[in-house]
C-alpha cells in the first residue's frame, strides 16, 4: 500500500486518538492534579513538590467540620433521592400512561425548571421560607433540592417508560396480574436502569449542589458550603483538598459499581454492553 | 363458544368496526381475515378485553364479558410483537400466568414441562428471549399463553414477523397444536393463503364490516360479494343484467347463441355482477354446446406461460376481460394471441353476487375503513 493511502487510513484513528486523549486531559486533568497536589506536604498548591504525605488525609479525617458536613450531605442527598425517586416515578406513569387534559403544558413545566439556575432557585427558596417564616435548615435545603431533582427523575424515568413496550403491561394483564402485579413483576425490572440512573444523578446533583444549599440552609452546613466557608483561609487548602479527592474517589466509583453491576445483569439476561452504557448515556439524553 | 353480537368500536367519528355478529364454535380454528385497517386487530382486542366495544355484546361461554376486566377472562392473547418479557428466561416468561394463579407448584412444573415440550423448547428453558430466534421466540410466547389453558386462543397476526419459510413451518406447527389441545383459536391475518389453509372457518372483513363467514372452500367457490370475490385468489367479475331467474339459477342472454347461467349467491335484487374462477374456464376454438352452461366469445390479447399452466387474458365484444388459466397439459383450446376463442363455464362454477352498487354506500357510511383500504 502506498504511504499516502497508509496514512490516510490511519489519519481518523490517529486523531480520535488524538482527541479523547485531549477531552480527557481537559475533563480529569485539574481533579487529577488536585488530587496529586493532596499529597504533597506543603500547604500551598504548587510546584516544587515537597514531599509525600497522608498528613492532610488524617487531618481532615479528624476535622469535625469536615466529617459533620460530609454526613450532612450524605443524609440530605439520601433522603432527597429517596423522595424524589418515588415523586417523579409516580409523576413519570401519570404523564407516559394515564392520557388527560393538558398533559404536554405539565410535562413541559417539569422540563423548564431543569433550565433555571439554581443560584436563582436558591435565591427564590430563600425568599419563599422567610414569607412563610419557616427557619432555615437542613430539612429546608431538602425541600428545595427536591424541587431541582424531582424534575430530573421525570425526565429520566419517563424516557425509561416510553422506550418500554406497553404491550409487555397488556400481557401481564392478560395473563391474570393485577395492576400491582403487573408493576411490580413486569414494569419495575425493566425501567431498574433508568431508576438507577436517576438514582444516581439524583444523588450526585444534591451532594455536589452550593447554589440552593446556600441560599436555603442555617447552621447545619453541606460539605459543598463548608468548603466555601474554609476555603477564605488559605491554609485550609490542603485539608479540603484531601476532602475532595476522597468524595470525588467515592463517587466514581459509587457510578462505576452501579454501571458495572447493571452490565453484569443485562448480560445475564442476553443483551449486550450497550444496552449497559446505554442506562449511563440513557439517563443525560 | 365466543359470540359477538352487533359489536361496535368508534375512535372519535371513525368507525373501526361496524356492528358485527360472530359465532365462534368450540375447538374451532376461526380467522379473521382482511386488508390492513379493516377492523382485525381492534376486534380481537375486544375480545380480549383491551378495548371497550362503543356498542354490543361479547359472551364467552355464554356468559357476558363486555365489561369484564381481561384478567377475568378465560381469553389468553399472542401478541404480534410476542411481547415476551425480556428480564424473565423461556421458563419463567411461561411460569408467568401460573405464578400469577398461584398454581399449586407441582401441577405447574408438570404443565409448563407438558407445554415446554409441545413447543419444542426443551433445553431453552433457561435463555432470555433475546438470544433466540424470531420462530423460537412465537413459540415462547404460545407456550406463555397456553399453559394458563385458555377456553380460546387469540393471536394478532402472530406470523408476520418471520420470513416465508419459517412462517409455512410454523403455520403447519400452529395448526397441529391446536389440534392436539382443542383450543378454540381466533387467529388474525391479512394473508388469504394462510387463512385458507389453517382454519375451519374464516371471517373476511372489509372497512369494519364482515363480509362473509364461511369455510375456505366455500369463500374460494362461492364468494358472496365482490370483495370477498376480488380478496380472495383471482377471480373475474362481469356485469350482467339478469333476465330470468330458474330457482336458485339466474340466466342472461347475450344473442347468437351465447349465454351466461350462474348460481344465486348473494343478495338477489343487487345482482348484478358474476363472479367465475380463471381455471374453471375452457377455452374453444369454435362454438361448443355449453349444456346448462355458459358460452361467450372473445378475442385472445395476451398469453403468458406460467410454468404449470398458461395464462389468457380474453377480451370479450362488451370491452370486458377475463383471465383464464389452462393447465400446459396437451388439452387446451387455442392459446395464441389474437385468436377468436369461445369461453365456456359449469353453471356451478360462477355465481351471483352483491354488485359493485353497494361498495360506495359503504364507504361513505365508513370513512374509518375506506380510507385505510
Ligand atoms: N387507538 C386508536 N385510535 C384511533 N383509531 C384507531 C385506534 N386503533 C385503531 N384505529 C383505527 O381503526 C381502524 C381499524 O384498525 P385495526 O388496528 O383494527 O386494523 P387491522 O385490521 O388490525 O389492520 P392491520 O392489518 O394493519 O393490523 C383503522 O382505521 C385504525 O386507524
Ligand atoms: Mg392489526
Amino acid at each position: 500500500m502506498p504511504l499516502s493511502r497508509r496514512i490516510q487510513r490511519a489519519l481518523p484513528n490517529a486523531l480520535s486518538i488524538g482527541l479523547t486523549g485531549l477531552v480527557m486531559v481537559i475533563l480529569f486533568g485539574p481533579v487529577l492534579l488536585l488530587a496529586l497536589f493532596s499529597f504533597n506536604d506543603s500547604t500551598v498548591i504548587s510546584l516544587p513538590w515537597e514531599g509525600f504525605t497522608t498528613r492532610w488525609y488524617s487531618e481532615a479525617l479528624n476535622d469535625d467540620g469536615a466529617m459533620t458536613a460530609i454526613g450532612n450531605s450524605v443524609m440530605v442527598a439520601s433522603i432527597v433521592t429517596v423522595a424524589s425517586l418515588i415523586l417523579g416515578t409516580l409523576a413519570s406513569w401519570g404523564l407516559t400512561r394515564i392520557p388527560f387534559r393538558g398533559r404536554p403544558l405539565v410535562a413541559g413545566v417539569h422540563g423548564s425548571v431543569l433550565v433555571v439556575p439554581w443560584l436563582i432557585i436558591g435565591v427564590a427558596g430563600l425568599i419563599f421560607f422567610s414569607q412563610i417564616e419557616m427557619a432555615l435548615s437542613l430539612q429546608t435545603i431538602i425541600l428545595m433540592h427536591i424541587v431541582v431533582t424531582f424534575p430530573l427523575v421525570v425526565a429520566v424515568v419517563s424516557a425509561g417508560l416510553i422506550r418500554f413496550d406497553p404491550s409487555l403491561e397488556e400481557a401481564a394483564i392478560d395473563m391474570g396480574a393485577s395492576q400491582l402485579q403487573m408493576m411490580r413483576y413486569i414494569v419495575l425490572p425493566q425501567i431498574a436502569p433508568s431508576l438507577a440512573a436517576a438514582a444516581i444523578f439524583a444523588f450526585a446533583w444534591s451532594f455536589n449542589n452550593f447554589e440552593i444549599s446556600f441560599f436555603t440552609g442555617g447552621f447545619e452546613q453541606t460539605f459543598p458550603v463548608w468548603v466555601y466557608g474554609v476555603l477564605r483561609h488559605s491554609s485550609n487548602l490542603p485539608v479540603v483538598n484531601a476532602a475532595s479527592t476522597v468524595i470525588a474517589l467515592a463517587q466514581v466509583l459509587l457510578v462505576f459499581g452501579l454501571w458495572y453491576g447493571m452490565k453484569l445483569m443485562t448480560r445475564r439476561r442476553g443483551g449486550s454492553d450497550h444496552d449497559a452504557a446505554e442506562m449511563i448515556t440513557g439517563a443525560v439524553r | 363458544m365466543i359470540t359477538l353480537s352487533n359489536l361496535t368500536k368508534t375512535f372519535g367519528d371513525s368507525t373501526a368496526v361496524n356492528a358485527i355478529d360472530l359465532e365462534i364454535a368450540n375447538g374451532e380454528f376461526f380467522s379473521m381475515l382482511g386488508p390492513s385497517g379493516c377492523g382485525k386487530t381492534t376486534t380481537l382486542r375486544m375480545i380480549a378485553g383491551f378495548e371497550e366495544p362503543t356498542s354490543g355484546r361479547i359472551e364467552l361461554a355464554g356468559e357476558d364479558v363486555t365489561w369484564t376486566s381481561p384478567k377475568k377472562r378465560n381469553v389468553n392473547m399472542v401478541f404480534q410483537n410476542y411481547a415476551l418479557f425480556p428480564h424473565m428466561t423461556v421458563r419463567e416468561n411461561v411460569e408467568f400466568g401460573l405464578k400469577i394463579k398461584k398454581l399449586e407448584k407441582a401441577r405447574a412444573t408438570e404443565r409448563i414441562e407438558r407445554m415446554i415440550t409441545a413447543v419444542r423448547l426443551e433445553g431453552f428453558e433457561s435463555r432470555h428471549p433475546a438470544q433466540l430466534s424470531g420462530g423460537q421466540q412465537q413459540r415462547v410466547a404460545l407456550a406463555r399463553a397456553l399453559v394458563n389453558e385458555p377456553a380460546a386462543l387469540l393471536l394478532d397476526e402472530p406470523l408476520g414477523a418471520l420470513d416465508l419459510k419459517l412462517r409455512k413451518e410454523m403455520q403447519l406447527e400452529l395448526k397441529s397444536i391446536q389440534q392436539q389441545t382443542g383450543t378454540t383459536f381466533v387467529y388474525v391475518t391479512h394473508d388469504q393463503e394462510e387463512a385458507l389453509t389453517m382454519s375451519d372457518r374464516v371471517a373476511v372483513m372489509n372497512g369494519g364490516n364482515v363480509e362473509q363467514v364461511d369455510d375456505p372452500r366455500s369463500l374460494y367457490e362461492k364468494p358472496r360479494s365482490e370483495f370477498v370475490a376480488d380478496f380472495i385468489g383471482t377471480s373475474n367479475l362481469l356485469k350482467v343484467e339478469v333476465e330470468t331467474w330458474d330457482g336458485d339459477i339466474a340466466r342472461a342472454g347475450l344473442g347468437d347463441g351465447l349465454r351466461i347461467t350462474c348460481r344465486e349467491s348473494g343478495d338477489r335484487a343487487s345482482a348484478k355482477t358474476i363472479t367465475v374462477r380463471p381455471e374453471k374456464i375452457n377455452v374453444h376454438a369454435g362454438p361448443v354446446d355449453p349444456g346448462q352452461g355458459s358460452l361467450v366469445r372473445g378475442r385472445i390479447i395476451e398469453n403468458v406461460y406460467l410454468g404449470s399452466m398458461t395464462q389468457l387474458i380474453v377480451e370479450l365484444s362488451t370491452g370486458e376481460r377475463l383471465i383464464v388459466h389452462e393447465l400446459n397439459d396437451d388439452s387446451g383450446g387455442p392459446s395464441e394471441a389474437g385468436t377468436e376463442v369461445y369461453l365456456s363455464w359449469a353453471t356451478d362454477h360462477s355465481f351471483v353476487i352483491e354488485g359493485a352498487a353497494k361498495a360506495p354506500d359503504q364507504q361513505a357510511a365508513l370513512p374509518a375503513g375506506a380510507e385505510s383500504l
